[in-house]
């Protein structure tokens, strides 16, 4: 019976002195999966133009129903996407999506697509409703001024 | 049956049909579906598109089901290898040039292309060269965009201009590849009938331009409801979004009023419903209007009809575009609480002998009719109504008439009208002269010899055949109109017995206003109440000096001088509606927000008096409640509360109330509605006469 007791505590002691395999989040962070689907992103094409034609067959394609499209006209003198059609208004209720990626799958364009940002907690409802000032990725050049900047602050 | 019926064999099923009767009719008699772009029921076959290939035992090669009527003994096959190959083959050559742009095209997901593309067509195409490519939308009029990469040529927007509208308009351009549909230079698709072509259009070719980008068809929902831009009564279909806007109108077919068709005032004319509307209750205070709550308005309201019901100055205008239910509660209160005989549905001058215009043809002599009598007329005659522009959709079933059953028709205006082009005679009259020109065309029809340059006229309506009457409102506002009715009662007599007569009414509840006694008439209290017009009149001279106005349309109509002088004498204003007119210059006491046809249940009575539902489609915006909702509350605050609290309950208590509803049931009413009773008790009367 000791002999059962110290190979348990043997087993306890080996432990202590191994690597631990949590992370102290927030401040360390364990990189996500390579598939992993979280926050949604609308992406642009290469020229800086909207990849989303806003024809909602995100919306039609979501079991939450949490997606909603509003299209609207492009014109010559204020193009978003190419061609006729661009979402107006693209909103996602991420308190009622399941992050189950059909939206990605029915996209025409693959503008929708889920990304490894899992951080989505907030204080209050409202501000789960993710319109495109927030899913929108930023233009091209402006990634490239951002990381540029970052560059230059680490060397100087 | 007199008539032999044909046997025919359609994929090993018998079908005894009529003789005549094209093979894709027959077989959709079978419940067998066969694909079809350019056949449509309304329209003349034309075999455009071949999408409804079948194999015939005998003939050599397959033939178009749609052009072939059926024959006795024929052995038809629809789904064999042989018309598969040419289903797959014709659908391959109609999605050659189709840009595939589905996810942002209108038409997606009530499209047929669409559909038999999934149901019958290949899953690949072989062609492997660029796609011809045109610019693209074209605005091709003010309500109408064309997608020529979309067209897959059918014809059917050219052939219902044709045939249909009789608006030509549209043409096919160019031969091949190169085909496509325009308008001609300097001419815009303006017709008044063009949205009838983004309906007929089987793919996203045609769409409007004011629904542009309305939602998916899959995100829309739908709710039966019926028109309110004129009196003919269209049923439509309201497509809403999340419940809260109105963003398409769409026909349901109803042949008893529209026999599909919508005019394109009405399809589009739902803007009122979404933008300006009054969404909250105001009073006045100081000289300004500011929001209160709903008791706080209604107790203002009230205060102010009491007061000036006691001091018998306070006059009551309730709009003919309001449900019939809000109506009855209008004149409920007035004749029960308030005690006020002033109560009119229009502010403009009538003859007080044709208030109530079917009363007055039927005083004349004629039977009262129906829409849907224009149809089996042999003989119409329209007077003193444009329909053209007060009834579109029935100018349609006018022209039907004369053009596919060679119906005679005769104009009697003041001058050519659009509907001048399909009828024999145009009968002008002069102003003032309306009477004495009747009388002529009566003694023309009566006695042949009669030589006053309308003989050919009165030949022409002596032919044998059931007559129908159009009779416009206009004639109720001459001051001339009881020489009129005396005109008109020679010309029913000299027309025959059973001769028709449909009241062309102006708004879409007229016909209900009517019904309900919103007009002056004798009450056994207190005398004659004023009209409209002898109401603005007397508030000029201070005798009335405050006025419940129940949606703008009575004031609308009138004279607009008369209105502001009104209007600057009165002391107090009730405003109820859906918005505050533009051109109302004074601050109302109290505005109440009521809802509009989309937010709320209701009965509307067309022209010829067939009682129609409509459907809360969308939440009400804002504050506002439905008006008779608004009365129920005035009742209460004024001490007398009303029993009916749901517009079911007002509907019963408004058919027992009134004769002419008087055995109709809600819950009966369905979606196409039901001839009220005074229609048909008159018809049976006349026809026991006659």
């Amino acid at each position: 019976m000791f002999v059962e007791f110290v190979k348990g505590l043997g087993i306890t002691l080996r432990q202590v002195f191994r690597k631990p395999t949590t992370v102290n989040y927030p401040e360390e962070k364990r990189p996500p999966s390579a598939r992993a689907r979280w926050r949604h992103k609308l992406l642009r094409h290469e020229d800086g133009l909207e990849r989303c034609i806003g024809c909602s067959l995100c919306a039609g394609a979501c079991p939450a129903h949490c997606i909603n499209v509003v299209a609207a006209d492009n014109t010559d003198e204020d193009r978003k996407s190419p061609g006729e059609r661009y979402a107006a208004v693209y909103e996602i209720n991420m308190l009622r999506c399941i992050f189950c990626g059909y939206c990605e799958d029915a996209c025409p364009t693959g503008a929708i697509v889920l990304g490894p940002d899992y951080e989505l907690a907030d204080f209050d409802r409202a501000s789960f409703i993710y319109g495109k000032d927030r899913l929108l990725v930023p233009e091209p050049g402006e990634v490239a001024r951002v990381k540029k900047r970052l560059e230059e602050r680490e060397i100087g | 049956m007199s008539e032999e019926l044909v046997t025919l064999t359609i994929d090993g099923v018998t079908v005894r049909t009529a003789p005549g009767t094209l093979l894709v009719e027959a077989a959709a008699q079978a419940g067998i579906l066969i694909p079809v772009y350019c056949y449509h029921p309304k329209l003349a076959p034309v075999g455009a598109c071949r999408m409804c290939l079948v194999e015939v035992e005998g003939a050599p090669k397959l033939i178009a089901s749609c052009t072939t009527p059926v024959r006795e003994g024929m052995v038809v096959y629809t789904d064999n290898q042989r018309v598969k190959k040419a289903r797959e083959g014709i659908l391959e050559f109609l999605l050659v040039h189709h840009p595939l742009d589905c996810p942002v095209c209108d038409k997606g997901g009530e499209c047929p292309l669409q559909d038999f593309t999934y149901q019958f067509g290949p899953s690949r195409s072989r062609f492997r060269y660029p796609k011809r490519h045109w610019d693209k939308p074209l605005q091709i009029g003010p309500n109408i965009l064309l997608d020529r990469e979309r067209c897959i040529m059918c014809f059917r927007c050219v052939r219902f201009c044709e045939e249909i509208s009789h608006h030509r308009q549209l043409g096919v351009f160019r031969r091949g590849n190169n085909q496509e549909i325009g308008t001609f230079p300097g001419q815009p698709f303006d017709s008044r009938f063009a949205g009838n072509t983004i309906e007929l259009c089987p793919v996203g070719a045609l769409t409007g331009a004011p629904t542009r980008f309305f939602g998916r068809t899959w995100e829309v929902g739908h709710t039966p409801s019926v028109c309110t831009g004129c009196s003919t009564g269209c049923n439509i279909r309201v497509d809403t979004r999340h419940g809260s806007e109105v963003v398409r109108l769409w026909s349901r077919e109803n042949p008893a009023t529209d026999d599909g068709w919508l005019c394109d005032p009405g399809r589009f004319g739902y803007g009122f419903v979404n933008e300006g509307r009054l969404e909250e209750p105001l009073v006045e205070s100081g000289g300004q209007s500011v929001s209160a709550t709903w008791q706080q308005a209604i107790a203002r309201a009230g205060a102010v009809l009491e007061q000036h019901a006691k001091a018998g100055t306070l006059g009551i205008l309730a709009s003919p575009r309001m449900t019939s239910e809000e109506l009855f509660s209008v004149s409920k209160l007035a004749r029960t609480v308030l005690k006020v005989p002033h109560l009119d549905h229009t502010a403009r001058y009538v003859h007080p002998a044709a208030v109530d215009l079917r009363a007055f043809a039927a005083s004349a002599g004629f039977t009262p009719g129906t829409l849907r009598d224009i149809q089996d007329a042999r003989q119409i005659i329209t007077i003193g109504v444009d329909l053209s522009r007060e009834q579109p959709v029935t100018d349609l079933r006018v022209k039907k008439a004369v053009t596919q059953r060679g119906a005679h028709l005769v104009v009697v205006d003041a001058e050519e009208l659009e509907l001048s082009a399909f009828s024999r005679h145009t009968v002008l009259w002069q102003p003032g002269d309306e009477a004495a020109t009747v009388m002529s065309l009566a003694n023309a029809v009566a006695s042949p010899s009669e030589a006053n340059g309308m003989r050919a006229v009165g030949e022409l309506l002596r032919q044998e055949g059931p007559k129908v009457v159009l009779l416009g409102w206009r004639i109720g506002e001459s001051p001339d109109a009881g020489r009129i009715g005396e005109s008109l009662a020679a010309l029913a007599q000299a027309l025959g017995p059973g001769t028709r007569c449909v009241t062309i009414l102006r708004h879409c509840n007229s016909r209900g206003a009517l019904d309900l006694g919103i007009y002056p008439a004798e009450d056994p209290v207190s005398g004659r109440g004023m009209s409209g017009e002898e109401m603005l009149r007397a508030a000029c001279e201070g005798r009335i000096r405050a006025l419940w106005l129940v949606g703008e349309e009575p004031l609308q109509d009138a004279d607009p001088g008369l209105v502001r002088r009104a209007m600057d004498n009165l002391e107090a204003l009730v405003f109820q509606g859906w918005s505050l007119p533009s051109w109302l210059e004074r601050v109302p006491d109290a505005a109440l927000p009521s809802t509009t046809f989309a937010e709320m249940d209701g009965t509307f009575t067309n022209t010829h008096g067939r009682v129609q539902r409509i459907f809360r489609a969308i939440r009400p915006k804002g504050k506002s409640r439905p008006g008779w909702d608004i009365v129920n509350d005035l009742a209460q605050a004024l001490g007398h509360p009303f029993e009916s609290r749901t517009v079911e309950a007002v509907f019963e208590e408004m058919c027992a109330a009134t004769p002419a509803y008087r055995g109709l049931a809600w819950n009966a009413l369905g979606v196409a509605g039901r001839e009220s009773q005074a229609d048909s008790a008159a018809a049976a009367a006349a026809a026991a006469q006659g």
